[in-house]
């Protein structure tokens, strides 16, 4: 009786087991807590983008006195880092983890593709625009300042030995600058894809596209 | 981070019938068991970044959905807007020959109490004693003990 209980029971548990295999598992809630772990790692990169921008903002007041800097060429300074600040503020504002938990899978591969559309026009577009024009203004007054610190006329060599140093940290700057881009891009494009699998939410043409193209 | 996540994906398919069916046994109705399918791979998740593979990865699992489903809240708790998608299947509303035989396996397991649940349905899995002592936390020896007693409370029920 105790046997045939049992290997009942058994029996009834392989039936269970066996028609849970055939289903797939889909865990909204599994999926949100992955999400938010990489929203984490890009607002990780935002942070650390504003840090160095207030970092530089508050150098920039002390270089004043120190190297005899232009004041046009410090508030311009200024103004840009603010506006660099406040940029990464307004690209980042969906990307907040509390909004990987609550808002609909749509809304946030939405949010995900206008941070990306942002990145990508400030790369192509506003960097080149405005840093190579800053970098060689930066350069003419560090080279104009120091001859007035020092009391001589600068001969081309000497500048070289002031813009070669200038020109290596604005390349580290730029390749760390370029990897930080990249690794906000690439967890961007996770978090669409992650999405796009364990959903089925319509994507045009256009869009798989455009998820597509390296930024 | 994405072969952590491609291997713990590949556990959970390898599992996800024996995280159900331990979800499905400690519950009253379908919304119960999406709540405790749903904290039970949370909670896999979480604990998987210190899984070192001391135990098999079934041990693992088995324990970490006990836990989950012996403490979990049996208040129902209200979900935000979202869409929770859990395994596309209703045992207690399906009809058909299996599922009648699954909801019987349900009735009787359900009314043993949560300890002795898990001990069964460890030992229907055809888990070792050894094994089923050390998820649960005793000796080999309580474990037939309790599989004898059981088995009495077992016979008892209509």
């Amino acid at each position: 009786m105790e046997d045939k209980l049992f290997e009942e029971m058994r029996s009834q548990l392989g039936l269970l087991q066996t028609k849970l295999q055939k289903e797939s598992i889909v865990n909204d809630r599994l999926l949100r807590e992955v999400m938010r772990t990489k929203y984490d790692v890009i607002n990780r990169q935002a942070w650390f983008s504003v840090a160095c921008a207030l970092f530089a903002m508050t150098l920039f007041v002390i270089y004043v006195p120190l190297y005899h800097l232009s004041l046009p060429f410090v508030i311009v300074t200024e103004i840009y880092m603010l506006v660099c600040v406040a940029c990464t503020w307004y690209s980042h504002r969906d990307v907040r983890s509390s909004k990987a938990m609550n808002a609909d899978m749509l809304t946030l591969v939405q949010s995900m593709r206008r941070l990306k559309r942002f990145y990508h026009l400030w790369l192509v577009w506003v960097t080149p625009t405005t840093l190579i024009p800053w970098l060689v203004w930066c350069l003419y007054e560090f080279t104009d300042s120091f001859e007035q610190m020092v009391g001589v006329t600068l001969t081309t060599k000497d500048r070289l030995y002031i813009i070669i140093p200038c020109l290596v940290g604005a390349a580290i700057g730029g390749t760390i600058g370029y990897i930080k881009h990249r690794k906000v891009v690439n967890t961007a494009d996770e978090i669409i894809a992650q999405i796009e699998d364990t959903t089925d939410l319509p994507t045009t043409p256009d869009q798989q596209d455009y998820d597509k193209k390296r930024y | 981070m994405k072969s952590q996540e491609k291997e713990f994906e590949r556990i959970v398919m390898e599992n996800k019938s024996t995280i159900y069916t331990v979800c499905y046994m400690f519950s009253k109705d379908q919304d119960e068991v999406n709540d405790l399918f749903q904290d039970t791979l949370v909670n896999l998740w979480k604990g998987f970044k210190n899984f070192r593979g001391e135990s098999k990865p079934s041990t693992w699992i088995y324990r970490v959905a006990l836990n989950t489903c012996i403490t979990a809240d049996n208040k129902k708790k209200r979900r935000g807007p979202t869409i929770p998608l859990t395994m596309d299947v209703d045992l207690y509303q399906d009809h058909d020959a299996e599922s009648l035989q699954v909801q019987i396996l349900h009735k009787r397991i359900s009314r043993l109490d949560v300890v002795d649940r898990a001990i069964v349905l460890m030992w229907l899995e055809n888990m070792s004693y050894d094994e089923i002592a050390s998820i649960v936390g005793i000796t080999p020896q309580n474990v037939g003990v309790k599989l004898f007693r059981i088995r009495e409370k077992l016979k008892q029920m209509k």
